[in-house]
């Protein structure tokens, strides 16, 4: 499972490791010195970030087709990240998304991210870092987390609820912006006989014009990327789009864009010096050597 | 067993470090006046009757200080619920949940919780609510009135004044209204308490009042050096002795000592870090008291609040005319030079008062990047907020995060999630200092 793309070549360093711990998915990035080839993995994080760092990281190098001795640098993010205890440096997900999809479309001026716990929008400078941003507040209603609680309640696979949509009708309102009540609403819909696909259809404008709201703070600066899991629902693009008036872009797999943009910063020719580093390089060194690492590998 | 991390901020200046012992010690007197019988009440900070009370002997209790106490031991959480229960809203004003929720439980336990921070605040013998700042102040003691028999006072304070006003037609009416209100509050003193305002202490009082507060004012102006001497942790701290105790001799005494240490560091080129790299503006809302830890985060990457443009700040300078000698009329002008200190400016600027201190700031303490504490239950700090960033943008191209979290209920702040906005913010801080910093957008 690989995907390939050549628009400009930055991994001038050895091979480095790009990794995204989510609270849904966690998601892992290597990129072949040379070809640009991109070798990623995707596991269901399932509340435990060290396991699924595990398992993430040994798929990726398996697919690389190298060792973790191979690996020179290695940079996290997601909320997970601290869990990456192989880690030398943590880098913020706003950081890795932009740098991610603006090294997959050199043209994105501004970064629609829905990931499970919230959504951002980024507003991206050439060299991809953030130059302004938001993100949604503390509430379910702005995240991919929304999708998947009224899935549950419609009885339908989250991956179906992007095609489910498009068959709508008339898409129901929704007069709360709150996931809670939203969830309540949806069951007395449901009861009132509306079809699911009408109120998939109307979940998805209710966060689309969330995120749109989002937009609107920042300033929209094309051309519009729309990474995340979320992107991979196409009703939820749709309603954007909509909403939005603009042609989204949309990467072939939307949720390594964050793990990707930590790749490239591993890869240390953009690495800017404002980073934290939790650690120094002796002390990478050190842990690279310790046994907590090697228990995790061996 | 999992070591509890530090949530109070680490302080740069010696002498903000005593503020915990300051701090201690209003509340000391507090529970000592009710001790020994005499009057005390509950107020509210911005007012300007601090030196009023005083001079009627009248113990001041700053209840929204109280809350910011609570919030700094990481008390507060059972108060807030115990309001909450009341049918309190939780998107009230932190400070007013955290007391009502106090008063109940000291009330039903009839004696002062045991965990109560500073040895507790006492009951007070009445109410001195204010317009000053936001609009629930009055609701808040009319509330905290049904659970005591004592005496409310409601004091109305002077507001900016809008700008299609004539300030200088308007100007003698407000401070004849504010000298009224101030009177307004004696004649319900004297009555109550059954003794005459002490005029000549109250001169006094005032008078140091004002030489406190100008001294803290020309301590922040030391602030402009290039390191700066002192962040905005301290500055948060170093807000009590004026917001809370203004009248005192140890107050003045502080903000003395404040700017002999903030001179020597410019003097010897000393700054808050060794190497400042940024230089950042605490541009809105009240801090989170819970957890001031999070701006020595910033200092972490070489970031250093220099100067704050929120409400808790030093007023300015002001003269005294040439036979002005009434004290009230003292405490109006005083009050009104605060009101009115950017009102030019945001005239000939951006239009508002709020907005223009900050452009100001960012210009003359030289800023990287803003930061604003968006606070769901301090809505007259985060109301307009965005809008603020908008104008703010209009005329500076400048970095600006929100930091959202709220200045008592810790459950609405996510440390995992704030950090990672500030290293982001960070990094944006970091992009546009590469390209030459901030850049003025339109005609200043």
């Amino acid at each position: 499972m690989t995907m390939v793309k050549a628009k400009r070549r930055v991994n001038k360093a050895p091979w480095a490791l790009g990794i995204d711990i989510g609270s849904a998915y966690s998601k892992a990035v290597i990129v072949r010195k040379g070809n640009d080839e991109i070798f990623y993995h995707v596991v269901a994080s399932r509340g435990d970030f060290r396991a699924a760092t595990k398992k993430v990281t040994e798929e990726v190098l398996k697919k690389a087709g190298i060792n973790f001795a191979d690996i020179a640098s290695i940079v996290a993010t997601g909320v997970g990240a601290a869990s990456v205890s192989f880690s030398s440096t943590q880098v913020s997900e706003i950081s890795c998304v932009g740098r991610g999809a603006k090294y997959l479309f050199p043209s994105a001026g501004t970064v629609i991210d829905i990931g499970d716990q919230a959504s951002r929008v980024i507003k991206v400078d050439r060299e991809g870092r953030p130059i302004s941003f938001v993100v949604s507040e503390k509430c379910a209603a702005g995240s991919g987390r929304f999708l998947q609680l009224i899935a549950r309640v419609l009885q339908v696979d989250v991956s179906e609820i992007g095609e489910l949509s498009l068959k709508a009708g008339q898409p129901v309102t929704f007069s709360t912006n709150c996931a809670v009540f939203a969830e309540s609403e949806t069951i007395s819909r449901i009861a009132e006989g509306a079809k699911k696909e009408d109120i998939l259809a109307g979940i998805h404008r209710a966060l689309a014009a969330k995120i749109v709201a989002m937009v609107e703070r920042v300033g929209l600066e094309k051309d519009l990327v729309i990474a995340g899991g979320g992107a991979k629902d196409i009703g939820l693009v749709r309603s954007i789009k909509e909403a939005i008036h603009v042609d989204p872009l949309v990467p072939p797999e939307p949720q390594i864009v964050g793990s990707l943009g930590a790749w490239l910063i591993a890869s240390a020719t953009n690495q800017p010096e404002v980073y934290r580093t939790e650690t120094t390089k002796g002390d990478f060194a050190r842990r690279m050597n310790s046994q907590e690492t090697a228990s995790d590998f061996d | 067993m999992v070591e509890k991390s530090k949530t109070t901020a680490v302080h740069s200046s010696e002498t903000v470090r005593k503020i915990r012992f300051f701090s201690r010690n209003i509340h000391d007197k507090a529970n000592k006046a009710k001790a020994e019988g005499r009057p005390v009440a509950y107020c509210m900070g911005g007012c300007a009757y601090h030196e009023i009370l005083e001079a009627m002997g009248v113990t001041s209790v700053y209840t929204e200080h109280y809350g910011g106490v609570c919030a700094a031991y990481r008390v507060s959480e059972p108060y807030l619920i115990r309001a909450e229960s009341e049918g309190y809203a939780n998107n009230l004003c932190g400070y007013c949940r955290n007391t009502i929720g106090f008063d109940i439980v000291r009330q039903e336990l009839g004696h002062m919780p045991e965990d109560a921070p500073d040895g507790g605040i006492p009951a007070p013998d009445m109410l001195l609510s204010c317009s000053a700042g936001c609009d629930h102040r009055y609701k808040w003691y009319q509330a905290t009135g049904r659970y005591w028999d004592i005496p409310t006072f409601s004091f109305d304070v002077m507001q900016i004044p809008p700008f299609d006003t004539d300030i200088k037609a308007i100007k003698p009416y407000v401070m004849k209204y504010q000298v009224e209100q101030f009177q307004r509050l004696i004649d319900f003193l004297e009555k109550l308490l059954g003794k005459k305002m002490d005029w000549d202490r109250l001169a006094y009082l005032v008078k140091r009042g004002n030489e406190s507060l100008w001294t803290w004012y020309s301590a922040y102006l030391l602030r402009k050096h290039h390191p700066s001497p002192m962040p905005s942790e301290d500055h948060f701290s170093a807000i009590v002795p004026a917001v809370f105790d203004l009248a005192s001799r140890e107050t003045l005494a502080f903000y003395r000592e404040l700017y002999g240490e903030l001179q020597f560091k410019v003097d010897h080129n000393k700054g808050v870090l060794d190497q400042e790299k940024y230089r950042l503006l605490w541009a809105g809302g009240l801090p989170p008291w819970h957890t001031m830890a999070i701006i020595n985060y910033f200092e972490t990457f070489g970031a250093v609040f220099v100067m704050e443009a929120s409400d808790y700040g030093p007023w300015p300078f002001f003269d005294v005319p040439k036979g002005m000698t009434n004290p009230l009329e003292i405490l109006a002008l005083r009050t009104w030079c605060q009101r009115v200190e950017y009102w030019e400016d945001a005239k000939k600027g951006c239009g508002h008062s709020r907005v223009q201190r900050i452009l100001n700031r960012i210009e003359e303490y030289d800023i990287d990047g803003c930061m604003m504490h968006l606070t769901r239950s301090c809505r007259y700090q985060s109301l307009g907020q965005i809008h603020f960033n908008n104008l703010i943008q209009k005329y500076v191209n400048i970095p600006l995060m929100f930091m959202e979290s709220d200045i008592v209920d810790v459950r609405d702040y996510n440390e995992a999630d704030t950090k990672r906005r500030v290293d982001a913010f960070m990094e944006t801080v970091d992009s546009f200092k590469r390209k030459g910093g901030r850049q003025a957008t339109a005609r200043r």
